[in-house]
């Protein structure tokens, strides 16, 4: 059977190798062992074909709700389906402190952007202070002028 | 340590250290899934990267006793094949290790 995959439709190579070799320092914490590079790439396509499994049957479970677009809640359902139920807490706890940064990053940055704009205003009304300034002296000037006229 | 760059993914808390799997190229993954698999949440590619990590996790640890039940230090594909074919939980990668591609020369 050809099998034809590009490289996009595949995980990072270097990336799946770290994986590996961090759960082989667990299990052999002298760090005894050796990876063929056959079993490398065993383990990427097993990981894409895992991906495959997970988001088809997830895409069912949306569908089935009536709904166009996957949750993550069709995920963990679909975990389930799949009989990885052992994943799924620690994967609600991943995506809970996930969410949490993510909300601690989007209070910092709102912070910053507040804090940017009334810097902005602050300077934009000095500015305005000695414009108002200026354009009255000019007017000052201009009745002056338009008085010595008459 | 790498930085986040044009990845972006999931810190892993703990002693194994931050992993990245590119969102982006999971996200293609999915899409070639299968029928009408066409939208999909932010946060769903997240989930996905994780739980894929894990099954990595779980192949690799089962693969590393069918290495070391042969007294050998190094892990091969056929290994791999073992580990797959005495799960029933990767019974959906049996047609991967029954190709030709996966049995020894």
């Amino acid at each position: 059977m050809e099998k034809v995959v590009s490289e996009t439709e595949e995980l990072p190579k270097a990336i799946v190798r770290r994986v590996v070799k961090e759960k082989l320092s667990q299990c052999s914490p002298d760090y005894d062992f050796n990876v063929h590079k056959d079993a490398h790439l065993a383990f990427t396509e097993s990981a894409r074909i895992f991906i495959h499994y997970l988001s088809a049957t997830a895409n069912d479970i949306c569908k089935e709700s009536r709904r166009q677009t996957m949750n993550t809640e069709d995920v963990f359902q679909a975990l389930e389906e799949i009989e990885f139920s052992d994943f799924v807490k620690p994967l609600r706890d991943s995506l809970a402190e996930f969410r949490k940064k993510n909300a601690e990053k989007k209070g910092g940055a709102a912070k910053e952007n507040e804090a940017r704009k009334k810097r902005k205003i602050e300077d934009s009304s000095a500015k305005n202070g000695t414009k108002t300034k200026q354009k009255k002296q000019d007017n000052d000037q201009e009745e002056e002028d338009n008085h010595e006229s008459e | 340590m790498r930085q986040a760059g044009s990845y972006s993914g999931i810190l892993m808390s703990g002693k194994t250290g931050p992993h990245l799997l590119p969102l982006a190229r999971i996200k293609k993954i999915m899409k070639k899934s299968g029928d009408g698999v066409k939208m999909i949440s932010g946060e769903s590619p997240i989930v996905f990267s994780k739980a894929c990590e894990m099954f990595i996790g779980e192949l690799t640890q089962r693969s590393w006793m069918v290495t070391m039940q042969g007294k050998r230090r190094t892990l091969n594909k056929e290994d791999v094949a073992s580990a797959v074919m005495a799960t029933d939980l990767f019974d959906f990668l049996l047609n991967l290790v029954s190709e030709d591609t996966f049995k020894s020369s």
